[in-house]
């Protein structure tokens, strides 16, 4: 792979571990499958090997969260990974994949204008028109092709896609077959295929999986952090990941600013501060883990660019202030009030109060 | 040979592994970690009427509240040794500390601080979050039972000796008993001998001390007299939540390990589908399918022999519930800790009282158990009624099966109780057995000893009240004595003022075979006119806490002198409340609700209370005093308002007479009164005042064809025991 490439697959920017956890894993593992069970897991939640070979986690969370979705895939059900936004629902499919089938590219994104199509197969219309229905004519999506070979087939966003065309995947799923009716013929999944979906739990209502369908996920709910110390270190992990990778010339962020800017967000989604004394109003946006990286890096970005490369309450202060106002009319008043009744009394936030004041 | 047998007190998989070494060891003597004067109840285990779970109850006999309880589960391993003891006929031996000794000991023990669970330590190295977790996946669901005696044995000596922590002194008596017993069994000749004990102790049985080191230790210990007997117990009290000490997170999953022994996971699951349908959650067949794949998956990802309680629940919360942890909750009660209560067989030795109690319980069809259960009694019929009388008396003595709720419907032919059995009113019912040996009797003596010893004119009442529901003649009539001698040195007029309504209700429904109405009325004279005389002082310079519940009590007193018909005492009170209504030091509202009484009673005509009414509304009067006023007068609901026009039309008066300022001043007081109001109340109110307050002011004659109308008037006439028209 060339180095201009923006982001590396996860199968190939962490393909040193992959081996070598491969080299080390000598349990059983399911037909089709890179690893054995519990070499996803490690390689999921990171870990040391016998050699020393240090494993990154992947995900910082509970550990039965993990064992739940691996087994479920173990056992040819197909995984539901539920969660209010950025709660590393893609991030844990795409490591899954990986993994488990050494390919994560085998991905449909779930939109509103998402086809029957784009679930099943097209079909090369010139060819189509010259010869009639053929199997030359066939274009294969992903689903497809997943099914041919036997891998892992994410699906991105499920509920965003229209409930009729979710249906499509009842077959698939429960008899394992993809029919072509033009050609009266099928395809048979093979041994190792199955279905990873991410589903909103914001989206809720809106394109409600049909109950026919629920019953051939197994789902695994995705929570937000549960603790301030495990939000910083995922935080830390991914914008020190990050920053390397958009060569960004500023240096690191140190910890304490990190905590600053997660323990914004935990306060304004949890409606109350850290130390549970005072009541805080929410603003209309998620707030999730996944855009406090980005105000990091957005942070960082701005420091190497324009300013000494050291970090700064300001650079922070701009990115911040776009992540939590999100309606113009509500968010600035609850942000305001935050930023005088809590941000205003801490020690040592002083800047932070200032940089935010003369922003929003 | 002694063979220890180290067990954790409740655990199926420990109890499986026990009945199989017993049956390959086949001992001449079985002998348990119970104390030693609780040998003689076990016999008892071998009835097959007994169904776990029980408990053993040990108490002093002096003081009942001091009691210990020796709970088994069906999975319980001591009570399967014994049972199996029993069925073989080898002897059973109880080898802890007695008893007698213990109790004795505890009145001067330190309290030990609770020390963490010593297994925690096995499941940190084993890489377990908790040890409960830990000895669920190595002992207890675990399926080979080889050398598992053996094994737990050799890790606690190793624990204990490792952490070399002290123990309490009551710990290292009950171990130097042990060791003392065991060494008396020894002697008896028994050669090959089985020791059920708890884990931790094992090591101290092993160990080689010196008998004369142990008898010293054990030399001039105190002692007490203990009784002990058996007690049904619940699946609820052996979980931890309970507080109980030795108890597990989830009884329900243990008695299913235990009494399923084929495929667990299937059932178990089966039995959450089933409990998740009758919630109204989709839980299908093909579900549950997924699921006990989805938890042997997850078992075989975390190298587990078989999938476990964990697992189930993860398997549950994925496949039924859309990983929603919410509809867990569903199966808490009903599958994790199941509602299970035991049973105790016909005959065995119980207290008299308890006997009496349960055979009362079978005759009124009031069966005791776990679960609560509302009960709806209509005391127009005599079953209603008995059962009605039993369940005051077991309140009467302090048995709190179940407690009065206010009925939903209007009329006192009804009662709603709600009943909930639990285990620990076994000691209740011990308490209460040294009052008398009957329910009946023991409630009486119990509510006249307890007046004596506090004496107190609410106190008394409140008693009185008890012994007049539960029926209980005798006690009515020492109490009645009691209160009158009270009474004499009462200077609360609140107190005389709450017991009037009851005596005028013992005076006019009272079991008048037993009662001496003649005296209920004296006495009630005697307050009545104590209450006359006291009541003006007692309404004057109150605060609002106060009013609100002198308005309230003066309110019953008045239904109580309606109750009681006197002429000459109610017009006593009348000119008593007539004072009070004129007297400005009375609290406002107090004199409202004078106001209304007399005006209830007719001793107050129209005018006059209109008057009373525009006074105290006026604009001189300070707002807040109008407000208060209104409301006593009001109080008890709007339907007054509704029904009485022309009092309808005086407030409506003064509210059109007030000046917008003014108006706006009592708003938001007026609002406090209407708005305690029911809606329909306030809807018809409203539409009256609408559709004109003026009350119709001459009635038409009725037209009616009376000989038509005679018939339905002589039915009314002799439902209600009156002479027949004519």
């Amino acid at each position: 792979m060339n180095a201009t490439v923006l982001r590396q697959h996860a199968e190939i920017a962490h393909a040193a571990e992959l081996a070598a956890l491969s080299a080390h894993d000598d349990r059983p593992r399911p037909p089709k499958w890179k690893l054995s069970p519990w070499a996803v897991t490690d390689y999921l939640l990171g870990g040391t090997l016998a050699d020393g070979t240090v494993i990154s986690p992947k995900y910082v969370g509970d550990r039965r969260i993990i064992e739940v979705a691996v087994a479920t895939l173990a056992t040819d059900r197909a995984l539901l990974l539920l969660g209010v936004p950025g709660t590393a629902k893609s991030w844990v499919s795409e490591h899954l994949a990986a993994a488990i089938s050494g390919d994560s590219t085998r991905l449909i994104q779930g939109t509103a204008g998402t086809s029957e199509e784009s679930l099943r197969y097209n079909w090369n219309y010139a060819m189509l028109l010259a010869k009639g229905p053929s199997e030359e004519a066939l274009v294969p999506g992903p689903m497809f092709r997943s099914m041919q070979d036997g891998r892992l087939c994410r699906i991105e966003e499920l509920t965003r896609i229209p409930s009729e065309v979710q249906d499509t995947l009842i077959t698939m799923l429960s008899e394992k077959v993809l029919p072509i009716p033009e050609l009266s013929t099928e395809i048979q999944a093979t041994e190792g295929f199955n279905v990873i979906a991410t589903a909103n739990s914001r989206d809720r209502g809106v394109n409600e999986l049909s109950s026919a369908l629920q019953r051939r996920f197994n789902t695994v709910v995705l929570p937000l952090p549960s603790s301030l110390e495990d939000e910083v270190e995922i935080v830390r992990t991914r914008v020190g990941s990050m920053s390397k990778a958009l060569a960004l010339p500023a240096e690191p962020p140190a910890l304490e600013e990190i905590r600053r800017v997660v323990t914004i967000f935990r306060e304004l989604r949890s409606g109350a501060t850290e130390d549970g004394k005072a009541k805080v109003k929410s603003p209309s946006g998620t707030l999730s883990t996944a855009e406090a990286i980005s105000v990091m890096t957005n942070g960082l970005s701005l420091a190497g660019h324009f300013g000494d490369g050291k970090l700064t309450a300001h650079d922070l202060a701009s990115g911040m202030i776009g992540a939590i106002v999100k309606d113009p009319s509500q968010d600035p008043v609850v942000f305001k009030e935050y930023l005088e009744t809590v941000v205003k009394e801490r020690d040592g936030w002083k800047d932070l109060y200032r940089a935010c004041k003369d922003q929003i | 040979m002694t063979t220890l047998f180290g067990i954790r007190h409740h655990g199926p998989g420990c109890a499986r592994s026990l009945l199989a070494a017993l049956e390959a060891l086949s001992p001449d003597v079985v002998v348990l970690e119970m104390p030693q004067d609780a040998e003689a109840m076990l016999i008892h285990a071998a009835d097959a009427d007994m169904k776990p779970p029980v408990a053993l109850l040990m108490h002093e006999v002096e003081r009942p509240e001091r009691a210990s309880f020796y709970p088994f589960a069906a999975f319980s391993p001591e009570w399967q040794a014994v049972r199996w003891a029993l069925a073989k006929g080898v002897p059973v031996r109880c080898f802890d500390l007695p008893a007698a000794h213990a109790f004795a000991l505890r009145q001067t023990a330190e309290p030990m601080a609770p020390r963490p669970d010593a297994f925690e330590w096995f499941a940190r190295a084993d890489g377990y979050s908790d040890g409960e977790r830990w000895w669920n996946d190595r002992v207890e669901e675990r399926s080979n039972d080889q050398d598992f005696f053996a094994a737990i044995l050799e890790a606690v000596t190793a624990l204990r000796s490792e952490l070399a922590e002290p123990e309490s002194r009551e710990s290292l008596l009950r171990e130097a008993w042990m060791r003392k017993t065991l060494r008396a069994v020894e002697k008896e000749g028994f050669t090959t001998i089985a020791v059920v004990c708890g884990a931790w102790h094992t090591p101290a049985l092993s160990m080689k001390v010196k008998s004369s080191d142990d008898a010293a230790l054990l030399k001039g210990l105190p002692k007490e007299k203990v009784a002990a007997t058996w007690i049904p117990w619940t699946f609820e009290r052996l979980t931890f939540a309970s507080g109980y000490g030795a108890g597990i997170t989830s009884p329900g999953w243990y008695d299913h390990l235990w009494s399923c022994r084929g495929d667990a996971m299937t059932t178990w699951l089966t039995r959450a589908a089933r409990l998740f349908r009758k919630e109204g959650q989709d839980a299908s067949s093909a579900s549950v399918i997924e699921a006990v794949r989805l938890s042997n998956a997850l078992a075989g990802l975390r190298g587990r022999p078989q999938p476990g309680l964990n697992e189930s629940l993860e398997a549950i919360q994925s496949v039924f519930c859309q990983g929603d942890p919410l509809p867990l909750q569903f199966l808490n009660s009903k599958l994790l800790i199941g509602e299970r209560m035991g049973e105790l067989p016909e005959g065995l030795p119980k207290m008299p009282l308890q006997q009496d109690i349960e055979s009362t319980q079978r005759r009124l069809r009031l069966k005791p158990a776990a679960s609560v259960t509302p009960v709806d009694l209509d005391l127009r019929e005599e079953g209603g009624r008995a059962r009605s009388v039993f369940l005051h008396r077991l309140t009467a003595l302090a048995v709190t099966w179940g407690h009065k709720e206010r009925a939903r419907t209007r009329g006192t032919f009804k009662e709603r109780w709600v009943l909930q059995w639990k285990p620990e009113l076994a000691v209740s019912i011990i308490d209460a057995s040294a009052f008398g040996n009957t329910v009946e009797t023991a409630a009486a003596r119990r509510l006249v000893t307890l007046a004596t010893t506090a004496p107190g004119l609410g106190g008394i009442t409140e008693k009185l009240d008890l012994s007049l529901l539960g029926e209980l003649p005798e006690a009515t009539a020492a109490l009645l004595l009691q209160l009158e001698a009270a009474a004499a040195t009462s200077v609360d007029l609140t107190d005389l003022l709450a017991s009037v309504p009851t005596l005028a209700r013992i005076a006019r429904y009272g079991d008048v075979r037993a009662t001496d109405v003649e005296s209920v009325t004296d006495l009630i004279r005697a307050f009545a006119s104590r209450v006359n005389a006291g009541l003006l002082v007692a309404a004057s310079g109150i605060d609002d806490m106060a009013a609100e519940h002198l308005s309230k009590a003066v309110s019953d007193h008045a239904s109580a002198m309606i109750l009681i018909d006197d002429r000459e005492l109610a017009a006593e009170f009348h000119a008593v409340l007539g004072r009070m209504a004129e007297a400005s030091s009375v609290h406002p509202k107090v004199q409202g609700r004078a106001v209304r009484l007399l005006r209830d009673a007719g001793a107050l005509g129209d005018d006059l209370t209109a008057r009373h009414l525009g006074f105290a509304l006026s604009p001189g009067m300070p707002a807040r005093a109008g407000a208060d006023w209104l409301e006593g007068f009001l109080q008890g609901g709007g339907s007054l308002l509704v029904h009485d026009r022309l009092l309808l039309g005086l407030v409506d008066d003064w509210l059109k007479s007030l000046s917008p300022d003014g108006f706006q001043l009592v708003l938001p007081l007026l609002r406090r009164t209407f708005g305690g109001f029911s809606v329909p109340e306030r809807t018809r109110i409203a539409a009256n005042v609408a559709s004109g307050t003026q009350a119709v002011a001459t009635r038409q004659p009725m037209n009616l064809d009376l000989p038509r109308a005679l018939p339905a008037v002589a039915a009314v006439a002799r439902l209600l025991g009156l002479p027949e028209p004519s």
